[in-house]
């Protein structure tokens, strides 16, 4: 009761230690990211071309996009891109785990290798998928050849420019199946034990077991594959321009060419925010849907 | 009302502080505006590469104006096109700019923002005008009067063909006074097609561009706009935009003379690997085709349309940028290029010099074929510049012009439909603000 207490106790030391420790961070947040965050919020409400100084107009940045065909086209394309490539990624990652999980003689080769093409730049990869899908002596036509079918135009035909871009996204999927695999080895064995004894087969124990024991990083993949899909780039930049007629014609790239190229950073700095937007929505939405679907050890529901 | 204030000022702060960053970075080595006459000065210059063959003459060109120049120091650096334009807007946007750079035309919008230096007091001080074809640099007054860019070079169009697919044919080789439809003619019967297969074709789409099917245009009589500089309205639908655009899809759709995009992709470097018989092209194109010692090929100027014939020609040139803490010193580079090194630039071959007297010493090379003289440089007579100044130039080329174009030539609309619509967005586009 009288022992007063030190002010400069232990824990509070090693608190003002974290403080500094994160301190690059935060500066860094603060320099580097709210800085930018907070000059785009105020660009997008002028015109501003860069090289005079901004005026401010308001909301007719806002206004212009709705009226704008190209904004929702590139929305169109965009979404488009989302809509297919999260799933497919989503499923073939997954797949591809459960693959690598198997526990064989030099495994990590095979790990090391399916995760290699991850960690290779953008740009080199698309240069790349761009020869492979060559519509007249690339890889994958000349294999549809083979079966007696004429492959697609693939980036020439409007409606074959998005399709190569989707499955040459499956190209990274190294990334989310090491996510994957770090929960499939998470999993417990017992609980497989226990389902062997109860008479489950290896079909049953997946859906029961493994998905539901796996659902937070189901979730964790989709998060982080919706924000990434919704602002691809790089692919509609290297690969096709935008091209042909407008059909790869990313939000991200028609947001760069009205900064850099059209020199209006003010209606660029508009796209960016309603982009944000629709990405803080799609992310709402999964999250709030998550208590339906993501299970946490510990945090059992009681049935329905 | 209270909160926007505050976010404003918060605002304001930041901007203020990442400014003060900038010039903390930028002025430690030229520091002071007045440099005297004896103190060394370094030159930023950013230029956009083409490839390893003409880059390494400018790299040339950099050192043998700093080693008979020791007090100015010319540091250039070589950016693919589209990063040059980015990189300059942001040396423009912070208080370091760039001092000099290669132009093209996205650089006009710096111009109408008052960022390029007017040179024509140096021009007035240092140059004998009589030494050059002023006429050719009406382009380069962007205010009527004044010139904004110092030409160095000048580019045009040349009809290159491969001879041995000629002789295999039996086709005569072009001469100058072929027309497009002697083009066509002989565009038929250099194309090979065996078993539903093309396996030569007798042209290619290089005026896909365009600057390309606008050269048709103009030799008919056709323009844009009566006048290149910012024009209020753009006219693309005209009876010779139309024969120029139908001309050209013909050759893909109809005569099957040339291949679509997706049969030129598979060609590879078409020309260089044989199997396009002809095309008319840049003479830009001549630093590849000199190296290729396995092709038998040969120049002709561009057909003329019907009787006429006028070829089109871009200016290569250095510009200053306004705030240049070094304005004296980066004329004497764009002066030394346009003088003293017109001699080495007509060696070189690479480009056609300005300069009359370096001109009329451009011996044909050894390596030159017969009709390089006539398709080079006779355009002289009749050319005409073949760019647009216009603010909003870019935007309405990437927006309208080439998906437009894009969807004429994969045969998706006509071209009686692309232009009416072309017209529509491009004014609509340059119209605005």
């Amino acid at each position: 009761m009288n022992t007063k207490k030190k002010w400069w106790t232990r824990s509070r030391r090693e608190a003002v230690d974290g403080y500094v420790f994160m301190s690059p961070a935060i500066l860094g947040l603060l320099f580097f990211m709210l800085g930018p965050i907070a000059a785009s919020a105020y660009f997008s409400f002028t015109e501003y071309d860069i090289l005079s100084s901004p005026k401010w107009v308001g909301l007719d940045n806002y206004i212009e996009l709705v009226h704008d065909s190209l904004f929702w086209q590139s929305l169109k394309v965009t979404l488009t891109y989302s809509v297919v490539s999260v799933p497919l990624n989503l499923v073939f990652s997954l797949l591809l785990a459960l693959l690598l999980n198997k526990n064989i003689k030099g495994i990590f080769v095979f790990r090391t290798i399916f995760y290699l093409p991850a960690v290779m730049s953008g740009v080199a990869v698309a240069l790349l998928w761009k020869w492979i899908f060559n519509p007249d002596f690339g890889l994958i036509n000349w294999a549809i050849g083979l079966i007696g079918f004429e492959g697609p135009k693939w980036f020439i035909e409007e409606n074959w420019a998005l399709p190569p871009i989707i499955i040459m996204g499956l190209w990274g999927v190294g990334g989310s199946m090491l996510v994957y695999l770090a929960g499939l080895q998470g999993i417990p064995t017992d609980l497989y034990e226990a389902a062997e004894i109860d008479g489950a087969n290896k079909r049953k124990q997946f859906r029961h077991i493994t998905i539901p024991m796996l659902s937070p990083v189901i979730f964790f993949n989709l998060i982080t594959g919706i924000i990434g899909a919704l602002q691809v780039f790089t692919e509609g930049f290297i690969m096709t321009a935008g091209g042909p007629n407008n059909a790869t014609l990313f939000s991200v790239l028609y947001l760069y060419r009205n900064a850099f190229d059209y020199l209006n950073m003010g209606y660029a700095s508009a796209l960016a925010w309603v982009l944000f937007l629709i990405i803080l929505a799609f992310t709402l939405i999964v999250f709030k849907s998550s208590p339906m679907w993501v299970f946490y050890e510990g945090n059992r529901r009681s049935a329905k | 009302m209270f909160r926007k204030s505050k976010a404003a000022l918060g605002l304001a702060s930041i901007m203020a502080l990442s400014s003060m960053l900038y010039a903390c970075g930028s002025d430690s080595s030229n520091n002071g505006s007045s440099a005297s006459k004896d103190e060394k000065v370094d030159l930023n210059f950013i230029r956009w590469s083409n490839g390893p063959a003409l880059d390494n003459e400018e790299k040339d060109k950099v050192k043998r104006f700093n080693d008979t120049h020791p007090n100015i120091q010319v540091k250039m650096t070589l950016l693919p096109w589209d990063e040059t334009f980015k990189k300059i807007e942001m040396s423009l946007a912070s208080n370091s700019p760039v001092d000099l750079f290669y132009w093209d035309v996205p650089a006009y919008a710096w111009y109408k923002k008052g960022l390029m230096k007017n040179l024509q007091p140096y021009f007035d001080r240092d140059l004998k005008m009589s030494d050059y074809d002023e006429k050719l640099f009406e382009p380069f007054k962007f205010d009527g009067s004044n010139m904004y860019v110092a030409p160095e070079n000048y580019q045009t169009l040349v009809l290159y063909y491969n001879k041995d697919l000629f002789d295999k044919a039996g086709v005569a080789y072009p001469s100058e006074n072929w027309n497009w439809t002697d083009y066509l003619e002989a565009a038929k019967k250099l194309t090979i097609t065996k078993d539903g297969k093309t396996t030569q074709f007798g042209t290619s789409m290089s005026l896909g561009a365009w600057w390309g099917w606008m050269a048709l245009s103009q030799e008919q009589g056709g323009a844009l706009a009566p006048n290149i500089h910012d024009p209020e309205k753009l006219s693309f639908n005209t009876p010779e935009t139309k024969n120029a655009l139908q001309y050209l899809q013909d050759l893909i759709y109809k005569y099957h003379v040339a291949p679509d995009a997706a049969q030129s992709s598979a060609l590879g470097g078409d020309f260089l690997t044989g199997k396009i018989a002809m095309y008319v092209g840049g003479d830009w194109d001549l630093g590849n085709l000199k190296e290729k010692k396995d092709l038998k090929w040969d120049l002709a100027p561009m057909p003329k349309w019907e009787d006429k014939r006028v070829v089109p020609y871009w200016v290569g040139g250095y510009a200053m940028t306004e705030k240049s803490k070094h304005p004296d010193q980066a004329w004497e580079f764009i002066k030394w290029t346009m003088t003293e090194n017109q001699e080495t630039l007509a060696k070189q071959q690479s480009w056609i010099p300005v300069n009359k007297d370096a001109l009329s010493k451009v011996e044909s090379p050894a390596w030159a074929p017969a009709g390089y003289q006539t398709a080079r440089f006779d355009w002289m007579k009749y050319g005409i510049i073949g760019d647009m100044y216009h603010l909003k130039w870019r935007e309405a080329q990437d927006k309208a012009i080439s998906p437009i174009t894009d969807q004429i030539f994969a045969n998706k609309i006509t071209v009686d439909d692309a232009l009416k619509k072309m017209d529509e967005q491009v004014n609509e586009i340059i119209s605005k603000k």
